[in-house]
């Protein structure tokens, strides 16, 4: 139904869709005691997949998505979140050729970075609940799952996005298939 | 080259474009002047309320059964202090009318009167799960459509919770007391004074400024809201009891440590107190007017 459907509605179906995977299910699975949040991972692999151009306005809309649902100042998480895939889409361009593995160890490296920028944020602000937060095991916690779930986000916003394709993918594909 | 050019200046224009949008909307946000945004986040509150009930409703029996096999020992240890617990409460129940009948009377004597019991409340379950890892809020069951308004009292069958801040159709989020933005007027029921709680953040108790120093405050006192005209609170509410004392001679005051009577990591029901605060009625000065008939008057006889 959606395979004709425009970016645009694509990537607000994939927001709607994290948002209530969100709230309905990650709050209830906390490994160490952390709610992984699905915006910010979809913001690092927006950047890597779409550029730094991209990366800002996919980064951006999940912000907004995230500040409509979070109770932190109204523009925080747009502003953190369209810097990260931004940054995220920077520090992608810089390697095109670098193969899933590659971009899921930058990717979560990325998303680590996401939680201290919040935090840095938070302090600016002057915000207690951020910053005594347990921010090292949060950036630990969502780097792993970024990590593991960058592949399959990539190919998500590859789809949301209407987004070819990496050469380095199609060689990989192609040698394993071959 | 030149398109280039162009699509990293239309990248900078994207960029730039959303943190100036950022920055202005925190500003909105930050001069509580957001009605469109606290509209929006209300309404996406009301909308996901079913989604966070029916994931709550699935993953609270796993998530229940999982914790039963995997902390059996706790358990069982649990529950031998909590027979412990019950016989030694069953020991002290002669003792609770006493007290209460004591409470009354000190209210009495430091003129609160006990008007939080008249006060209409609504019980509402606390939404287990937080949304996010910078959680400063307790997400209820129910919102306007139930009576609640924002600065409402919320309490726990222990003591005081904290304050409604915000209120949707089906919702309400409540700043606990611990919340560092969050004050109230208190009384320490002993002595009488007043001061003014604030709270220092999760898990830390509360600090009580102004008390003079000339004040005697013991540790294990019953501190309660003041209810002084136009406090969101009313009187008499239990706070918690004083644990440290410290004189503050630079402020000429002492500061005083209250821990919370409510636990706050095991909130499941609370009230909302239906009460809407008196807000004291504006003085109006008779100001005579210079040219006033009398005044006239008197200065024609006088000439």
């Amino acid at each position: 139904m959606m395979a004709g459907a425009g970016p645009l509605a694509r990537s607000a179906l994939v927001l709607t869709l994290a948002v209530v995977v969100h709230v309905g299910l990650l709050v209830h699975i906390t490994p160490a005691g952390v709610i992984v949040d699905p915006l910010v991972l979809l913001a690092v692999a927006g950047g890597i997949v779409g550029g730094k151009g991209t990366g800002a306005s996919f980064g951006g809309a999940c912000g907004l998505a995230s500040d409509l649902i979070l109770h932190t100042p109204f523009g925080m998480s747009l502003l953190v979140l369209t810097l990260l895939g931004y940054v995220s889409g920077s520090v992608a361009e810089q390697i095109p050729s670098a193969r899933w593995f590659a971009r899921a160890a930058v990717a979560s490296v990325l998303s680590a970075g996401g939680i201290g920028l919040f935090g840095g944020v938070g302090w600016l602000m002057d915000l207690v609940y951020v910053t005594e937060a347990p921010l090292v095991r949060i950036a630990i916690v969502t780097g792993v799952a970024s990590l593991l779930t960058n592949p399959l986000l990539e190919r998500v916003l590859r789809w949301a996005l209407i987004i070819r394709p990496r050469i380095s993918d199609l060689r990989e594909s192609t040698t394993r298939g071959g | 080259m030149a398109r280039r050019a162009g699509i990293r200046r239309r990248t900078w224009l994207r960029l730039a474009l959303l943190v100036v949008t950022a920055i202005a909307l925190l500003t909105l946000d930050a001069r509580g002047s957001g009605g469109v945004l606290d509209t929006a986040r209300g309404a996406t509150l009301d909308l996901l309320g079913p989604v966070r009930t029916f994931g709550d409703w699935v993953v609270s029996p796993i998530r229940n059964a999982w914790q039963g096999v995997v902390s059996f020992d706790d358990l069982e240890a649990e529950n031998a202090e909590l027979r412990s617990q019950l016989a030694e409460a069953q020991a002290s129940v002669l003792r609770v009318g006493e007290l209460e009948r004591d409470r009354q009377e000190l209210l009495a004597l430091v003129g609160a009167r006990d008007t939080a019991q008249a006060i209409p409340r609504v019980t509402a379950r606390v939404i287990d799960a937080p949304v996010s890892n910078f959680e400063r809020t307790i997400e209820l069951g129910k919102g306007r459509r139930d009576g609640i308004r924002e600065g409402m009292p919320v309490e726990s069958g222990h003591g005081l919770v904290g304050r409604v801040v915000e209120a949707s159709t089906t919702r309400s989020l409540v700043e606990l007391l611990t919340d560092p933005n969050f004050d109230a007027g208190v009384r320490i029921v002993r002595s009488g004074d007043d001061g003014l709680a604030s709270g220092r953040g999760p898990g830390r108790d509360l600090e009580v400024s102004y008390i003079e120093l000339e004040t005697v405050v013991i540790p294990g006192e019953t501190v309660v809201t003041s209810g002084f005209d136009g406090s969101t609170f009313p009187a008499g509410l239990l706070v918690g009891t004083v644990t440290d004392v410290e004189p503050d001679a630079v402020r000429g005051a002492q500061r005083v440590t209250v821990h919370p009577a409510a636990d706050l990591t095991r909130l499941r029901w609370v009230q909302v107190l239906l009460y809407e605060p008196n807000v004291p009625e504006p003085v109006i000065v008779d100001r005579e007017p210079d040219d006033s008939p009398a005044e006239a008057g008197t200065a024609g006889g006088g000439s």
